[in-house]
């Protein structure tokens, strides 16, 4: 396809087989999908979707309150839609709309050809298709959730909420959040390992970090929601009575575990907007940014401090005020990494010599709006203002001007930025500026005097309100900007399909860029790059003249195909020096069918057919193990060439492979749920009314010290194998044997303790938080079992080498893990009962 | 610019729930802090943009001025930390005033209903009196509101006076008051609370002190099941009874009706209190106010509530 200078054609890239091999086949083929293109636009696409429903559940919830006493919609159908828009912008369009974007673009500006766990990102899409038709279908049933997209127990409980519209909550939304987690192992492995040579942590584009950092609070930040919503289901399904103040339970337990997640939820969506400001300001500015270094600084500070502040949602529950002051503290101060990034988004428009296109219109837009929900945000902050501010419709607007001034307008900006890149078409103006003057003019009519009606006394979730309140021209006002705002986002959507379906070519990279996604062809081939670059700057474009027609030439990695393999780099996370040649999986099936058994499993539970749904649980648990089997090589294999005189092990042969940063990501999602776990085990015991209960668990002291030193053996048996794998010794085998009974035997043992130990767990918070503690404890126990039996038949089938070790080093953490929380569980659940339980 | 939208802005600021008219202590310094801050903040964003506008239209650019390191270590952490400490002092300070310490002021106990209020009040002669979604407060002296729950999470809130806390179930919350201005004023239900959350307010009326005792000393021991017509007392004793108290120091599931007629609103703030009103309330509150958990009355005929109205009229 290409000509090179030197003019040997064995120098071209094998572009028509690298096209035949990352492509996605046709017809029912689609549904084996895994190509990060095709699932990052099925992302989009389908969030866009939900914002255009999100958005009409808006507009009928700013018709009902467009005059006072309005009987447009009566309570049940206005507090279903409230709660619908909340979380269907939350869930299915804010969260999937950042990790489709990240999914299409990482490895675009990584120099990679494909994320590191194509189909593990195909799976997270399945899931979040599924979760959110769950959603919508009770809409169209009307049985909604309608509790609040916070859903505050005792109010979403099974008292107050008899019907199923809190349970499609719970399981809708835990089942979009397993695409989340999904996607932070996906993108924490994919930005550390996945990138082209030479691209070092300090040469990676901003957009990694911000992306890095964003799955980094997506892994830590869902745990705590999941497990809410997992107590939750499981109160509401068995009448456990986790959160039930009349016995042992607490409300408030719910509230912090939902706003844990909650807080950093907000700036989980503000990061990727912020990378794509960014991304656009240096190449409007024509100028690298300035203070890169404090930039990345001040990403890394927000992840670490969005997960203080959360208790600045509770600040009229009757929390000390002392306490208060240092939540109201670090919510003020979080303002100050974002004040960096602004200033140094200045600072580089300000030192450069900026160009005044269609996208710089919605970033000032973007500035103007978010500086205004981050000032009314600071004001949030301060308690006594809070006291009076809370739960008015001053939150709705500070919140939608955070929103939708932090996260919309910078994505508007950056749909026209890359429009030209993903669709190959000129981007033409004048529409634009339209749709941009009727959302921006639309949006304050909306919102600015909404912080008024909250301060006039408006609460917020009020289906109608009386006459002679002084909120009649408030209201009235922000119902017709509204529409306003309906129309502009109608014009934007009308512009962008003309552009996409008749727009001209455009030349290549139009902005004149200098990340390498504009090294592409405009639109993108299957396979990204021809060839990966090496680079040696963060702006390769800008730096590296001729670098495109070199990729398409072929001289840079990975140029050549082979075996039928598709390859791309994989590289040492801090240097960027490439350490091996990582094998991507084609198409497939498996994604698919494992989110439709996880299907299975959460609309059983969600119509109380629990045997079927534990069919579904152990069928998906099935898929994922032949998933896993699909891993890996059954040989050794010679160090294969890479270009440019470099030979490289293959990724299965690595001492550090993409899948054991992606195990490691796991284990962190799984510790943080557990410390979350022991968060609200202690929670209750020290906090909730009601303690302490009648009898604590009585068990043969032998019983936990023995299953205890089962676990720890267990992992000893798995790092016995570890070692005799390493050294080419027999007797690997057998201690795989050994640590298969010793998992059954951990497990068995925590459940013998939960039978004959325990009281009932529906009579008490205590016997409910106990049993389900020690329950996890079994469950991973069951699962060392499981996975030690599992290495057993990988090394039976010969897919375990001394240089194929990942399996049995996975198996490892995971019974090491394990010994971990089951000892630290039982050492709580029998010494707390003597140490606090005699003295209460 | 940002001067000539104050009084605009005052004067769309009135009303029985503003929190920017206010008539007690807390709510005075917290709509002071509110203005300050609003101000601030509408300053704050006219120079960011004047900013960025200058960032990009600027004349005088490139190469002179401080460097970016300045730049962004001045606007982006000195200064923006300097005023978050000088905010966050003032708002400790302010918030520390307000909290329920030191005296031991009367304390009326409220509780959140779905979807009513009780208030709770020590009386006269030492014992308690309860009622239902009006609040008498006396003018110029603290009183603690002590804030629970009888079913899910409320929040009480009269923002003429105060902030807002919230009533949880297993849980007994506080909140001090001191009103500085007589006159009636509203509070209302801040957190969603189920279906009926928007009809959850209540009265406020704010005494002299000796109007404040006359209260006092009228509902103590009040007892109001005789008075009325008897056909009147019949239909209540059959209909309401189960839930309806018409003495003040019987408590029961429903709002305690002992002093209905002295109210000057019906279904906790959803209707003005009239002699049609009341008759409507009483056969029609479930298409007036869905949901509410009260039995529907649909079936009761013109004379029954009739005889109800009149018995729930009686002084």
């Amino acid at each position: 396809m290409s000509e090179h200078s030197s003019g040997a054609g064995r120098m071209a890239a094998d572009t028509a087989d690298l096209a035949r091999l990352f492509s996605t086949p046709p017809g029912l083929g689609r549904l084996a999908a895994v190509n990060h293109s095709v699932i990052g636009r099925r992302f989009i696409l389908v969030s866009i979707l939900f914002f255009i429903i999100g958005g009409l559940l808006a507009m009928l919830l700013r018709a009902q309150l467009a005059i006072p006493g309005n009987e447009f919609l009566d309570a049940d159908a206005y507090n279903q839609i409230f709660t619908m828009h909340g979380t269907v912008m939350m869930f299915l369009f804010a969260i999937p709309l950042i990790e489709g974007l990240s999914l299409y673009f990482i490895p675009k500006y990584l120099g990679a050809r494909d994320l590191c766990f194509p189909r593990l990102s195909a799976f997270g899409f399945w899931c979040y298709l599924f979760g959110g038709l769950i959603l919508l279908g009770s809409m169209l049933a009307g049985v909604a959730p309608d509790s609040g997209w916070f859903m505050y127990t005792p109010l979403s409980s099974g008292q107050y909420s008899p019907g199923i519209n809190a349970d499609v909550w719970l399981i809708g939304v835990t089942f979009v959040e397993v695409s989340a987690i999904a996607f932070g192992i996906e993108l924490v492995a994919t930005v550390l390992k996945v990138r082209t040579g030479g691209m070092s942590l300090s040469r990676m584009p901003l957009f990694g970090w911000y992306i890095l950092i964003t799955a980094l609070m997506m892994v830590v930040g869902f745990p705590p929601l999941i497990l809410g919503s997992i107590l939750l289901e499981i109160e509401r399904a068995f009448q456990w009575p986790f959160f039930d103040a009349a016995l042992g339970g607490d409300p408030l337990l719910w509230q912090h575990l939902f706003w844990l997640f909650g807080h950093p939820e907000v700036y989980i969506i503000f990061l990727p907007a912020a990378a794509v400001v960014s991304m656009m300001v240096p190449t409007f500015a024509r100028r690298p940014l300035a203070g890169y270094n404090w930039v990345v600084g001040s990403v890394v500070a927000t992840g670490f401090i969005s997960f203080g502040l959360w208790v600045h949602h509770m600040f009229t529950v009757g929390i000390p005020h002392l306490a208060l002051v240092f939540f109201s503290a670090a919510s003020m101060f979080v303002a100050l990494p974002t004040a960096i990034q602004f200033f140094a988004w200045l600072t580089t428009l300000w030192r450069g010599r900026p160009v005044r296109r269609l996208p710089m219109l919605y970033l000032f837009g973007f500035l103007f709006i978010f500086v205004c929900g981050g000032l009314t945000g600071v004001m949030l902050a301060l308690v006594p203002f809070n006291w009076q501010a809370h739960d008015t419709h001053f939150v709705v607007a500070h919140l939608h001007y955070v929103l939708i001034g932090g996260f919309v307008f910078p994505l508007l900006a950056a749909l026209y930025y890359w429009l030209p890149l993903v669709s190959g078409r000129r981007i033409q103006g004048w529409l634009g500026s339209w749709a941009f003057w009727l959302i921006f003019i639309g949006f304050n009519l909306t919102f600015f005097h909404m912080h008024l009606t909250g301060l006039v006394g408006m609460p917020r979730r009020v289906y109608t309100y009386g006459e002679g309140l002084g909120w009649e021209w408030l209201n009235l006002a922000s119902s017709v900007g509204g529409f306003v705002l309906t129309a502009g986002f109608a014009a934007l959507l009308i512009d962008v399909v003309v552009q996409v379906r008749s727009g001209q070519r455009t030349e290549s990279n139009p902005w004149n860029a200098g990340t390498l996604e504009w090294a592409m062809d405009h639109p993108p081939q299957v396979y990204n790059f021809a060839s990966l670059p090496k680079v040696s700057s963060r702006e390769p474009l800008w730096d590296q003249p001729g670098l495109e027609e070199e990729l398409r030439a072929g001289t840079h990695y990975l140029a050549r195909t082979r075996n039928g393999w598709q390859e791309t780099l994989g590289v040492n996370p801090i240097s960027g020096r490439p350490d091996q040649i990582i094998l991507l999986p084609g198409p497939s099936y498996l994604p698919l069918v494992t989110a439709s058994m996880l299907l299975v499993f959460f609309l059983g539970f969600l119509l109380g057919f629990y045997w079927i749904s534990a069919a579904g649980a152990i069928a998906a648990l099935v898929c994922g193990l032949r998933w896993a089997w699909t891993c890996g090589l059954d040989r050794d294999l010679p160090e294969q060439d890479a270009g440019r005189g470099l030979k490289l092990p293959v990724h299965a042969q690595s001492p550090d492979p993409p899948g054991w940063w992606g195990t490691i990501t796991g284990l962190v999602v799984n510790g943080t749920f557990y410390i979350t776990l022991l968060f609200g085990y202690l929670y209750l015991w020290a906090v909730a009314p009601g303690w302490p209960p009648e009898s604590f668990i009585e068990t043969p002291p032998l019983l936990p010290l023995l299953t205890g030193l089962a676990a720890v053996l267990a992992a000893g048996g798995l790092h016995r194998a570890v070692i005799f794998n390493g050294d080419g010794r027999t007797g690997r085998r057998l201690a795989l044997v050994a640590s298969t009974v010793l998992g059954l035997v951990t497990s068995v043992g925590c459940l013998w303790q939960i039978v004959s130990g325990l009281p009932a767990p529906t009579g008490h918070a205590y016997a409910a938080v106990t049993t389900f503690l020690l329950g996890y404890c079994g469950l991973h126990g069951l699962m060392t079992g499981i996975i030690a039996f599992y290495c057993w038949l990988r090394i039976r089938a010969g897919f375990v080498s001394a240089l194929r070790s990942l399996d049995l080093r996975v198996g490892r953490l995971w019974a090491m893990y394990t010994a971990c929380v089951v000892v630290v569980s039982l050492g709580l659940v029998h010494t707390l009962p003597v140490l606090i339980g005699a003295s209460g | 610019m940002v001067a000539g939208l104050i009084p605009f802005l005052a004067g769309c600021t009135d009303g029985p729930l503003s929190a920017l008219a206010p008539a007690g202590e807390a709510a005075s310094e917290i709509a002071w802090i509110t203005w300050v801050m609003m101000i601030g903040t509408l300053v704050l964003m006219a120079i960011m943009s004047a900013l960025g506008l200058y960032a990009v239209y600027g004349r005088t650019r490139g190469r002179g001025g401080p460097s970016s390191r300045a730049i962004i270590g001045w606007g982006g952490v000195m200064i923006p930390a300097l005023v978050l400490v000088l905010l966050l002092v003032y708002g400790v300070r302010t918030g520390d005033s307000m909290l329920p310490v030191g005296e031991e002021p009367m304390e009326i106990r409220v509780t959140g209903h779905q979807w009513w209020w009780q208030f709770e009040y020590p009386g006269a002669d030492g014992e308690t009196f309860y009622t239902a979604n009006e609040l008498h407060l006396p003018v110029g002296r603290p009183v603690d509101i002590r804030v629970e729950s009888a079913d899910v999470i409320h929040s009480f809130w009269v923002p003429v006076l105060g902030g807002k806390v919230d009533a949880i179930p297993g849980r007994s919350n506080q909140i001090r008051l001191r009103p500085d201005r007589v006159g009636p004023y509203r509070g209302q239900c801040a957190e969603f609370c189920g279906t009926q959350h928007a009809h959850m307010g209540f009265h406020v009326e704010v005494h002299e002190e000796p109007d404040f005792e006359d209260f006092v000393e009228h509902m103590t021991g009040l007892d109001r099941t005789e008075a009325g017509p008897e056909s009147g007392r019949q239909a209540f004793e059959t209909h309401c009874a189960t839930c309806h108290s018409r003495t003040t120091y019987v408590d029961g599931t429903g709002p305690n009706l002992a002093s209905l007629a002295e109210r000057p609103y019906l279904g906790a703030g959803t209707l003005q209190h009239t002699e049609q009103a009341l008759r409507l309330w009483i056969g029609r509150h479930q298409q007036i106010k869905p949901g509410n958990h009260m039995p529907d009355h649909g079936d009761l005929d013109e004379e029954t509530v009739e005889a109800l109205a009149r018995y729930l009229e009686a002084r």
